[in-house]
Parts: C-alpha cells; structure tokens; sequence
C-alpha cells in the first residue's frame, strides 16, 4: 500500500514563490489576449485564484515530489544566510533571522496602513450624508433595485465606490450629461456586482505579505486595469460607436482629476492617469474581435498544467560541506576535555560536542574528564 | 516592458530544462591519508531535506556523522563510531 505526505518547509515555500512568480508573469502576457479580446476577461479572476492558490498551498507530496538539486549560486546564498552576524546573550543572529526580522516589521507596517486605510475611507463616507439627486436617483433606477448611497461633493474629483455589503458610489460635483450619468454609474454598479472590492482586498492583503515580490506589483497594476475592463464590457456590451466614443470621453475627461495613490488602494476610480491603463481600457473598448475558444481552453488547461506540474518537484540547493568542518583537529589537554554521561562519554573539542564515545580510547585517554 | 517579461519566462522556462549540476545519488570523494573522507549513499529523507553520512578515521577508528546538503547543516550533533 503507497502511502502519501505532505510537507510545509522553508524551501516548499520558496518553490511556491517562484511557481507563483511564474504563474505572475503568464498572467501578465494573458492580459493582452484580454484586452484584444480574444479570451474573456473573466479568466483573471481564474488566473488569480491560481496564483494565490498556489501561494498559500506551499506543500511537497512525498512520494510524487521529485528533488532536483542545484549546485551553483544556490548553496552561496544558503550560506550568506547562515553567516553570523552577531550573538544576543547565548544566542547568535545570523543573516537570515535579521531578513525575516525586517520583513515582519515592514509586512505588519504595511497591514496596519492598509487597516487604518480601509477605516479613514469607511469612516469618512459613514459621516457624509447620502445626496438626493433625481436625475441621479431616476440613473439608479433603470439600472438596478438595489439600494445605493449617492455622495456627490465638490471635494470629490473623480467618481469611485466602495463597499463590501452595501455601495456607496461618489460622484463630483459637475454637470454630467444623462448619457454620461448612465454610463460612470452602470460602471460604479457592476464593480459591485462583480464583487471587485473583495477581489482587491484580498489583493491588498497579499501585497502586505509579498511587498518584496517584484512580479506582484507588476500583478497588481494588471488586475486593477482588468477589473476595470471588466466593468467596461458590461457597459459597452450592446450600445454603437458613438454612445462608446461617449463613454471614452468620459474616461479621458475624468482622467485628469486623479487623486493620491495611497487613497486609492482601497476602492476602484472611473479613471486615472496612468496611461497605460488607458490605453488598454481603449484597445478594449474598440476592439471587434470576439473570444476565441480555443485560446481560452488552451490557456486555462496550460496554467492548469503549470500549477499540478509544480508540485512533481522541488528545487533544493547542494551544499557540500565545508573543509574546516571536516578537518581532524588536534585533540589537547587546553583545548579538548571528556565528559560522562550514563553509560558513553562525549569528547568537546573548544567547548562544543565532537564525539560521542562509548569507551574513552586509547588515543584520547590523555584528556581530563569531567 | 512585455519584450521584458517574454524573455524572462522564456529565460525561466530554459533555465528548468537545462542541464545543471544535478547531483547523482552516488559520488565518490578521493581519500586523504590524515582524515579519510567519503559518501555513503546519500539518503533520501522524506521531505525536502538530503543528507548524506560524512566519514572520518582518527587512528583506524571510524567516525561518521550525518550532514544536510539542503540546509549545509549537521543534522548529528556529534560523531560518532562507525
């Protein structure tokens, strides 16, 4: 009978880093299909699941896992870790336990901004009394029968919403044709409906654990833009060209009034300024192509195929050992000592355990005991 | 920026497949006549962690201990015979 483990350790981990890193970078490729349309863009969401699955899975399965061991530049940097840097007491830091000392400290720093960030922005729009606006009120009514808090205030300078349970949607305070109305708060709405905010906190949450991964900031950039697009799609699933050159305009008019980046984490804008973000959400809007079959099969089977492969093996680095640690010392009476225990005896050579002895030998019968 | 990132998954994906310094199970180390050094077979662990015996001869006696070549640490605290 075959029997199967499975194991967390400190290179499983890293294996699920790198896997994940990789997965980032495939996801990032995908995303130009998705804004040619050529698969839909509801295929990020599957492509992060992946990805985060992956990260918080970091496993081995024994016997399935294969090792595949490196003997260049990995064991180096095994042993950079491992060099002492200084002792605290009786007990010495080396460089690895400063690194996850630091990250801890830069994680729990970057959690608690993200926590009173959430909180500023829910405290903020708990206070503000909702606006009552017809023509805005009528917008809301054709689209959907759900209850909405509108916000409309001249310190608002581009629309966004918020919300987990219950939509807030904030609009500035400026004379929008109806046509335009419809269009921003529809946008608003379906990031609701499409539970965009949990997607981005969950989001938020990972930047907070892997700030230090490049490929995640590259991952983020991706995904707010494809949300967007998302809420583009629906928009301008079925209305003509000139109602979508309508609805761009709206995107470049709110463009300019961008507001500061660390304010934004928390929730989705119509618009900003980031020019490549624009421009994809404009190949998007304008492109005839339709979703092709295949290519959204084939790359959800690829990834899938990446992310089981993942877990056939794991890279470990070969360190030998190093000669001073097997060089025979010469055993004297100032350096070395024995001391019995039970029933054998323990050879110390510069007061740390060398041998263990059953019976003190004639080539060590010089040293004192202890 | 895409130029970039196709070639570093082309890079990734060609770094799997190439020929590294894989290490065989078997490897034999000469012998130095002041502390004789070999490998026994290395054994596999059940998790990530492969370790192998290190052996030394202090007067015709032999010591073995066992070391990690995954974390280059002693998993024995000491020697012992052989």
């Amino acid at each position: 009978m075959r029997y199967y483990m499975i194991e967390i350790n400190f290179y499983s981990i890293l294996n699920s880093m790198f896997i994940s890193s990789f997965l980032i970078c495939f996801v990032c490729i995908m995303q130009k299909f998705i804004v040619i349309k050529k698969i839909s863009s509801k295929l990020i969401i599957f492509f992060i699941v992946l990805v985060f699955l992956r990260l918080i899975l970091p496993f081995e399965i024994k016997p399935i896992t294969k090792i595949i061991e490196i003997q260049k530049f990995f064991p180096n940097i095994v042993y950079f870790f491992q060099h002492q840097v200084f002792n605290l007491k009786n007990y010495s830091i080396n460089v690895l336990q400063i690194i996850i000392f630091l990250y801890i400290i830069i994680s729990l720093n970057k959690l608690f901004i993200l926590i009173y960030n959430y909180y500023k922005l829910f405290n903020n729009l708990k206070h503000v009394n909702a606006s009552k606006d017809d023509k805005v009120q009528k917008i809301i009514d054709r689209i959907t029968k759900r209850e909405i808090k509108i916000v409309i205030n001249d310190l608002i300078k581009n629309p966004f919403e918020f919300g987990f349970f219950k939509q807030t949607i904030c609009l500035p305070n400026k004379n929008y044709t109806e046509e335009e109305l419809f269009y921003i708060i529809s946008h608003e709405i379906y990031h609701f409906e499409n539970k965009s905010n949990w997607y981005k906190l969950i989001l938020n949450i990972f930047n907070c654990i892997l700030w230090w991964n490049p490929f995640l900031g590259l991952l983020n950039q991706y995904i707010n833009t494809l949300f967007e697009i998302q809420c583009d799609e629906y928009v301008t699933k079925n209305i003509d060209n000139y109602s979508k050159s309508i609805y761009l305009n709206c995107l470049i008019n709110e463009m300019s009034q961008d507001i500061k980046k660390t304010f934004s984490m928390t929730f989705f804008q119509f618009s900003n300024t980031n020019k490549i973000s624009l421009r994809m959400r404009f190949k998007f809007i304008t492109s005839k192509n339709k979703n092709s079959k295949i290519l959204s099969f084939a790359t959800i089977l690829f990834s899938l195929i990446i992310f089981l492969y993942s877990y056939t093996f794991i890279i470990l680095p070969h360190c030998e050992v190093p000669d001073e640690e097997i060089q025979i010392p010469v055993f004297t009476v100032d350096n070395s000592y024995i001391i019995k225990k039970n029933d054998y005896f323990i050879l110390y050579y510069e007061d740390e355990p060398y041998i263990h002895l059953e019976s003190i030998t004639d080539t060590f019968s010089d040293l004192p005991v202890k | 920026m895409k130029k970039k990132i196709l070639k570093l998954i082309t890079g990734m994906i060609i770094g799997l497949f190439l020929p590294t310094n894989i290490v065989c199970a078997h490897e034999n180390i000469p012998v130095i006549t002041t502390a004789s050094i070999s490998s026994a077979d290395e054994e596999i662990s059940p998790y990530a962690n492969v370790t192998g015996y290190k052996y030394i001869y202090i007067d015709g006696i032999k010591y073995k201990r066992l070391w990690s070549y995954t974390y280059a640490r002693w998993e024995d605290s000491y020697w012992t015979v052989a």
